[in-house]
């Protein structure tokens, strides 16, 4: 069978297992005689062996049923949780992630099942070898009891078979056919042997199982009951040589059958929610992008030609679209938690490689991200969260010498504002020195030495330095080249702001600002010669003439006075050596940055205007100044400015 | 049209699955179902021929979903999708009234085969 279509889906589900076993396994750490997450736990498992042994994956298939192995002793009461083995299942359950990864990259040499596969196999205290189906060659013996029953039954004039059936060698669990023959026939007669007999089953039958029968049936009739069962290879009658009486017939199942009740049925959950690929939503957002754009036509065109008859239906089309872009959207958003949900393990493992005592706080993990800013969102947070754990949270020793409670807080929070989204990650660990990174920055001539203009929080701001440690031991933990800055740099990438607070001994918190969506924005249009460009709304502090400014030229940059601050002119013209008109007559568009303004100079503003964006990573990575492209209503590309790198 | 099956499992994924290789083989899905409950509702609603049943399942797995349904029609064909591991299990399914079970991962063939027993 072609596996292949089935695998986006299986990695998906697969996933989800992973992302809640890990939760649940951190649950019943706390919680170990929790039985609702045991059974779980073992059904992830389960499932998860099953669906992966579907679609070939062998060794991930193994594995997971090695963590059922161990999951079940527990629920057989066979095996007490320690924090050993909670280690063990959580170290199992990372390699099937990893296993998850190779898979989707068509990369299974890679897996190595075998350590963890051991450890596992240990806790169980088993070694687990798969047990060799015995070739019944004997046949049965009949015994004293039995052929004075089989007498017994030919007296009373019934038929007594010595039925030999031949499974189909790649019958799996062969055992269980054996039981469904041995039902299906006990319904029409008596069983007087089985061999294997009953009990034995599991440890003798083989591919062959004889079953002597006493019945009223022919042999068709009983070929029939057999035959029906999936797996059966051959069915041979033989006679019984030797002539006994009959017993009453014990009729088990009927009786069973009529014993049964049927039990009140539980209140059956309505499906209330359906999952939609993301990649059909994504196509959803670009059939609402261009019908935005068409809208925009079409309010284009009426406006042209003066058409006053379209004004109503115009408007209701509009609104109808802003409707269809709302819901879109929304469909698009997903709470930030499950970005989160994977946030207590890793500080867990990290805390307990560190010997420190981290209580980790989570808030607002229903607040609601654009998926596009949720996929990028989490090394950001895993890189402060590593920071708090590494070098904010004292150990236990130290955080009692200073009077601190033993075990360290961390909190990350999600929370929304207007029309964008905070994430701040805090600690109560010892804070940051500005004055250590100063001296850091100054030592590694990041910055000149001019103590005196640097403020406070000027200083501390320089922990976004590239190339800027305090902590001259690298740890494992967070010491892996990487810094601030990148954490700054993917924010910003993400149209965000990063901000920092922290007082020595008391604290540190970042900030972070993000936009709720990438996908459309509100944006001021202007006009540079031909070319259309878009500004992000959000940026844009205000326009004014160029005529009315001084601009001069300082160390060969342009800059004007605006409320008596100089302020960096750029010329869109010159930057992307287009024709403009002339300079004397545009206008200026004062965008904020972070923590400074520019000045645009454009020919004129043309509009604000809804836009989607349209993602050209590879063609403008390298030009500086721009974030993305998007479609006007004349059908023309307009470039988005990216006003955080245009200047500096 | 085919035989009418319902196919209860809690993975979407395996439903998918099963649902592909019964309809490629001949068969029609009237129903599915994700748990046990929603299999007696499913039973109820869509009367199908035959029913595909995993055992494991959230809120009421698969043995007490087939006892109650081999209450409601004596006379039901339930298949059970079972794995490696749970023959235990499998062994009460049998003694409920099981037709029969399938083992984990299913083939092609595996489900033509019941579809040509069950026709």
């Amino acid at each position: 069978m072609d596996t292949k279509q089935y695998k986006e889906e299986f990695l998906q589900e697969a996933n989800e297992h992973i992302d809640r076993l890990n939760e649940l396994f951190l649950n019943l750490e706390k919680n170990a005689s929790d039985f609702e997450i045991i059974n779980e736990i073992f059904r992830s498992f389960h499932t998860l062996k099953g669906s992966s042994s579907s679609m070939g994956y062998s060794k991930f298939s193994e594995l997971a049923h090695s963590m059922e192995d161990v999951l079940e002793k527990i629920r057989e009461h066979e095996l007490v949780i320690t924090s050993e083995i909670i280690d063990t299942l959580l170290e199992g359950t990372d390699m099937l992630e990893g296993a998850l990864k190779s898979i989707e990259s068509d990369d299974m040499d890679n897996i190595d099942i075998h350590e963890i596969n051991k450890e596992l196999k240990e806790i169980i205290g088993i070694h687990i070898q798969r047990k060799n189906s015995v070739n019944v060659e004997e046949h049965a013996i009949i015994n004293d009891d039995q052929r004075s029953i089989i007498k017994q039954e030919e007296e009373e004039g019934f038929m007594v078979y010595r039925i030999i059936i031949h499974f189909d060698i790649s019958l799996k669990q062969p055992q269980l056919k054996a039981m469904l023959i041995i039902r299906n026939l006990s319904n029409v007669g008596k069983i007087i042997l089985t061999y294997p007999a009953r009990d034995d089953l599991y440890s003798k039958l083989g591919h062959e199982f004889e079953v002597i029968l006493s019945t009223d049936k022919n042999t068709a009739e009983i070929e029939k009951l057999i035959d029906k069962l999936l797996g059966i290879k051959e069915i041979s009658f033989l006679s019984v040589d030797e002539k006994y009486k009959r017993k009453d017939r014990e009729i088990e199942f009927e009786e069973e059958r009529l014993k049964r009740k049927a039990k009140k049925s539980d209140v059956v959950k309505k499906i209330q929610s359906v999952k939609i690929d993301i990649k059909r939503l994504d196509n959803l957002m670009n059939l609402v992008g261009e019908l935005l754009i068409n809208k925009i036509r079409l309010q284009e065109v009426v406006r042209e030609h003066n058409l006053k008859e379209l004004d109503t239906l115009l408007a209701a089309i509009d609104r109808l679209t802003l409707d269809i872009q709302d819901e879109v959207m929304k469909e698009r958003m997903i709470p930030i938690g499950n970005v989160f949900n994977r946030f207590p393990r890793m500080v867990r493992d990290l805390a307990k490689k560190e010997g420190k005592e981290i209580n980790l706080i989570i808030e607002g993990q229903e607040i609601e991200f654009d998926r596009t800013i949720l996929d990028q969102v989490g090394e950001p947070i895993v890189h402060l969260l590593r920071n708090s754990v590494d070098h904010g949270i004292e150990s236990p020793e130290e955080r009692q010498k200073n009077n601190k409670d033993s075990t360290g807080n961390i909190k990350l929070v999600a929370s929304r504002e207007k029309n964008h989204a905070v994430i701040s990650v805090s600690d109560d660990g010892k804070g940051i020195d500005p004055d250590k990174v100063y001296q850091s920055a100054m030592q590694k001539g990041l910055v000149e030495n001019d103590d005196d203009k640097l403020t406070y929080h000027d200083k501390l701001r320089l922990i976004f330095t590239p190339g800027l440690s305090t902590r001259d031991k690298i740890s494992e933990i967070s010491g892996r080249g990487v810094g601030m800055d990148v954490v700054e740099n993917k924010v910003r990438a993400l149209g965000g702001t990063v901000k920092i607070n922290s007082k020595v001994n008391e604290g540190t918190q970042i900030t972070m600002q993000l936009p709720l969506t990438l996908a459309i924005i509100s944006s001021l249009l202007v006009r540079v010669g031909s070319d259309t460009f878009a500004l992000p709304l959000s940026t844009v502090n205000s326009a004014l003439s160029s005529r009315k400014l001084n601009i001069k030229t300082i160390q060969g940059n342009e800059v004007f006075i605006f409320r008596n601050k100089e302020i960096p002119l750029i010329k869109l013209q010159e930057l992307f050596n287009i024709e403009g008109d002339n300079n004397e007559n545009g206008t200026i568009i004062i965008v904020d940055k972070e923590d400074n303004q520019i000045g645009i100079l454009v020919d004129e503003i043309i509009s604000q205007q809804q836009i989607l964006v349209k993602n050209i990573d590879n063609v403008i990575n390298d030009i500086k100044g721009l974030s993305g492209a998007t479609i006007l209503g004349n059908g023309r590309v307009a470039l988005i400015l990216d006003t955080e790198s245009l200047a500096g | 049209m085919g035989i009418k099956i319902l196919i209860v499992d809690d993975s979407a994924f395996m439903r998918n699955m099963l649902k592909n290789l019964i309809t490629s083989s001949g068969g029609e899905v009237v129903g599915e179902a994700v748990d046990g409950n929603d299999a007696i509702e499913k039973f109820k609603q869509s009367s199908p021929q035959l029913v595909f049943l995993d055992i494991m399942m959230p809120n009421k797995n698969g043995l007490d979903a087939l006892k109650e349904i081999m209450a409601i029609n004596p006379e039901a064909k339930v298949v059970m999708c079972t794995s490696v591991g749970q023959e235990k299990v499998v062994m009460e399914a049998v003694e409920a009234g099981a037709s029969d079970y399938i083992v984990k991962p299913f083939k092609q063939d595996d489900i033509k085969a019941v579809l040509e027993k069950y026709s």
